[in-house]
């Protein structure tokens, strides 16, 4: 009785104020939900499997765990900056697999209201529309929420190695 | 409110508890079953299964599923006729309880995913009527009353049997003042269900009973033969651990060894601490065995599924009025639980054959001068890292001739083949085929020895046979002990890294530069003692930049069509492989196995040369070659 109502408060806290992890591809922001990620680590030494789409890096030993890795560049079709020291990986859990996102740097944790949230507006971004959840407007800056959903397609990477 | 809803939480563990229990039991009973048909005098079987019957039923009662409780009671009247020696044990009264075995086990397996499963036991109730018809008086209508007179003395650390009212709890209550602590026990049982556990009561009789009551007597005789049996022979005390726990402890463990890999390498040069260097090695040790510990936690014995396979060859054989023995060997044998779950299928296949196909009927044996009984062993044994099953028959043995002309007819053999009898026989695994001329209902509907051949492959096993014509046949299977585990060779190509499995190289070779000549068309070959073999590149293969040919080594990989050489620049190690899992999302990518991490702490795909090269093992474009014979050992 008690773990349910615990339960229910979780939901109710993060229906109201969603925490997200800001990152940079390229020279813009982007964010995804704080709760889908497992952790962030330096980029790891990969493993390559061939024939598969150029953003699919290869695969890497998570303390045991074999965890696929995507360019997140590569696969919003962003023009990487030089390759930098700052580069990290995002892993994510989704749906039943666990696959590492490659980004440029982490920028911060931030916090809003879902409200707050405003719809893909006609801005001229270099991504999908269909990627983008909604947009959350700081002071200054504008951060994409990116929908993972529809950005990690894995029936799409499932086809791709199944051919 | 809350505590309605523990009670039910607490209810619903209870059930739980007793189906996994009787499952256990379940499997207790086949066993003893099968060995009263061949000692029915035993007194000690239909003890057994008495004593088994009666902890099912009263514990499916206590946790409130009547209708088991009924059927078991119902089989317990006829067991009890039986101890009584009122009725002989028939054929029949065998068979009838070994469906009443069924309609339990089909209960339980049904009841674990629905506590409200009702099922229709009428008609094995009626057969157990049939069987008790043909002798006396109801049993259970005198019951009650002789066990009134009873004087127990319960051993109040140990359960009594629970909510057993047929038999104790109704004249509980009239028992005289000794009776306080059953009392109390029962009391319990009754309002909450407490105890749902088998665990075999300790009853000792105080005062003998009254002889005019045996049935009663014997009830008590049971238990405490029981009860000298666990005192006397101190059983390995066990308890259940999730599955879960077990692989997450092995994937630890599995982490462990890689670092530990790490360790040992810096030792004596990174690490120049003698203390360190010291502890480092007892620590190795020490971690071997953890390591090997922990593997065996996944291991099982065959006992189980064998005993499944005597009971396939009694229904079988009696179907078919055949005589067969089966004979179990080495059912101690232990197995990973995985192989465990899928070697079941292909066994029952196997035996089902040897009774059905390979088996002569009675007359057909006598004529050729063999024992009117025909003989199976299935036998079961370690060797190596391997578990080596065999199912052996004493029947009429596979005619090779008989096999190439159907292959023949079915266009999966050439007829200006020259093959040896043995190889002929292996055409028999082939899909699609099958040499009986008659389906019969017991074994050959259509999928054939193929499947078994596959399920076995597919568990990184082989399955090989022997056969003599008229003197019977083997079934070989040679599986791997785990599946978590296979033995590997790390090899090197094109700059990375690769696990391939051990088992499937014929043979490695290497090649001095110059060595592989390419035709016209592109394509490389290579001279192997007269038989020209395709050379392909596992690099070019894997999409990576291709294979220098100076010093480069070939793995020899041995499909059904032909063989294949892959090369690859180097061999790094062989070695014992702990496979990862993938993601799904590249699970399916043809001819990835797993993954392994190496020493160095980076992954490295392990490949199925077979799956991977599955396109040049089988296309046909190529020029055939002499294939080579399946060199067949028993």
């Amino acid at each position: 009785m008690g773990e349910k109502k615990i339960i229910e408060d979780k939901k109710y806290e993060n229906s109201a104020v969603n925490r997200y992890l800001e990152f940079i591809l390229g020279t813009e922001k982007y964010a995804v939900p704080l709760l889908s990620i497992k952790e962030v680590i330096p980029l790891p030494e990969t493993t390559i499997l061939p024939n598969c789409p150029d953003y699919f890096i290869g695969i890497m030993n998570l303390r045991g765990q074999i965890i696929s890795i995507i360019d997140l560049r590569k696969k919003l079709k962003i023009k990487s900056t030089v390759s930098n020291l700052e580069e990290a990986v995002v892993i994510v859990d989704f749906e039943t697999i666990s696959v590492g996102l490659i980004v440029d740097s982490i920028e911060r944790v931030i916090t809003f209201d879902e409200s707050k949230l405003s719809d893909v507006p006609q801005i001229k971004s270099q991504i999908n529309a269909k990627f983008i959840k909604g947009i959350f407007k700081d002071n200054e800056s504008l951060t994409i929420i990116l929908d993972l959903l529809n950005v990690l397609n894995i029936d799409d990477i499932k086809k791709i190695v199944k051919k | 409110m809350s505590d309605h809803l523990r009670m039910d939480d607490f209810e619903i563990e209870l059930k739980n508890d007793f189906l996994t229990e009787a499952k256990d039991l379940l499997t207790q009973i086949e066993d003893v079953f099968l060995r009263l048909e061949t000692a029915r005098e035993d007194q000690n079987i239909i003890n057994e299964i008495f004593r088994i019957a009666h902890n099912i039923k009263g514990a499916s009662k206590a946790v409130g599923f009547n209708q088991l409780s009924e059927l078991t009671h119902c089989a317990e009247n006829l067991i009890l006729k039986i101890k009584e020696k009122e009725i002989p044990v028939t054929d029949e009264v065998v068979t009838v309880l070994l469906s009443f075995k069924d309609a339990v086990n089909d209960m339980v397996d049904k009841l674990s995913s629905d506590f409200d499963y009702t099922a229709n036991i009428d008609d094995v109730k009626a057969k157990i009527q049939v069987c008790l018809d043909g002798k006396g008086s109801s049993l259970n209508a005198v019951l009650p009353e002789q066990v009134q007179q009873e004087q127990l003395l319960i051993d109040p650390d140990l359960h009594a049997p629970v909510a057993d009212d047929a038999v104790f709890s109704e004249d509980i209550v009239i028992a005289p003042p000794e009776n306080d602590e059953r009392f109390v026990e029962d009391g319990l049982s009754d309002d909450v269900g407490v105890n749902t556990s088998l665990v075999q009561p300790v009853v000792q009789v105080r005062e003998s009973v009254i002889p005019s009551a045996p049935a009663a007597v014997d009830a008590v005789e049971v238990a405490s033969e029981t009860a000298d049996r666990q005192n006397s022979s101190q059983v390995d005390e066990t308890i259940r651990v999730k599955i879960s726990r077990i692989n997450k402890l092995n994937d630890s463990v599995g982490e462990l060894a890689i670092l530990q890999n790490v360790l040992n390498q810096r030792r004596f040069t990174y690490i120049t601490d003698p203390l360190s260097n010291k502890t480092i090695s007892q620590m190795m040790k020490l971690f071997k065995e953890v390591q090997e510990i922990s593997m065996a936690l996944r291991m099982l014995p065959l006992k189980q599924t064998f005993q499944k396979m005597s009971r396939i060859v009694r229904d079988t054989s009696k179907t078919l009025d055949k005589n067969v023995n089966l004979q179990l060997i080495g059912e101690d044998t232990e197995v990973d639980k995985t192989v465990l779950e899928r070697l079941s299928d292909p066994l029952v296949h196997l035996v089902r054959n040897a009774v059905d196909h390979a088996m002569e009927d009675k007359n057909e044996r006598l004529l050729s001068k063999k024992p009117e009984t025909g003989s199976i062993i299935l036998s079961a044994n370690h060797e190596g890292s391997n578990l080596i099953l065999q199912v052996k028959d004493d029947g009429r043995g596979i005619d090779h001739n008989k096999i190439k002309k159907k292959a023949i007819d079915k266009g999966i053999l050439s007829p200006e083949k020259n093959l040896s009898p043995q190889e002929l026989i292996q055409y028999i695994f082939h899909p699609g085929f099958s040499t009986k001329e008659n389906v019969t209902e017991v074994s050959g509907r259509g999928v054939g020895l193929d499947v078994v051949k596959t399920n076995i492959e597919s568990l990184g096993g082989e399955v090989r046979l022997e056969s003599e014509i008229g003197r019977g046949s083997v079934f070989k299977i040679i599986l791997p002990l785990t599946l978590a585990i296979i033995d590997g060779l790390v090899v090197v190509s094109g700059g990375n890294g690769f696990v391939v499995p051990l088992g499937q190289i014929t043979e490695l070779i290497r090649v001095e530069k110059g060595k592989l000549s390419k035709f016209t068309g592109g394509g490389l070959f290579f001279n192997l003692r007269g038989d020209v073999i395709p050379v392909y590149n596992m690099s070019e293969k894997f999409g990576l930049k291709s294979t220098s040919e100076e010093a480069a080594i070939l793995i020899l990989l041995k499909g059904q069509k032909r063989t294949i050489g892959i090369l690859i620049n180097n061999v790094i190690n062989q070695q014992q492989i702990v496979i990862k899992k993938v993601g799904d999302e590249i699970k399916n990518y043809p001819g990835v196995m797993g993954a392994a991490i190496m020493g160095d702490g980076k992954p490295a795909f392990i490949v199925d040369l077979f799956e991977f090269f599955n396109e040049e093992l089988m296309s046909d474009s190529i020029v055939d070659k002499k294939q080579y014979p399946a060199d067949i050992a028993i």
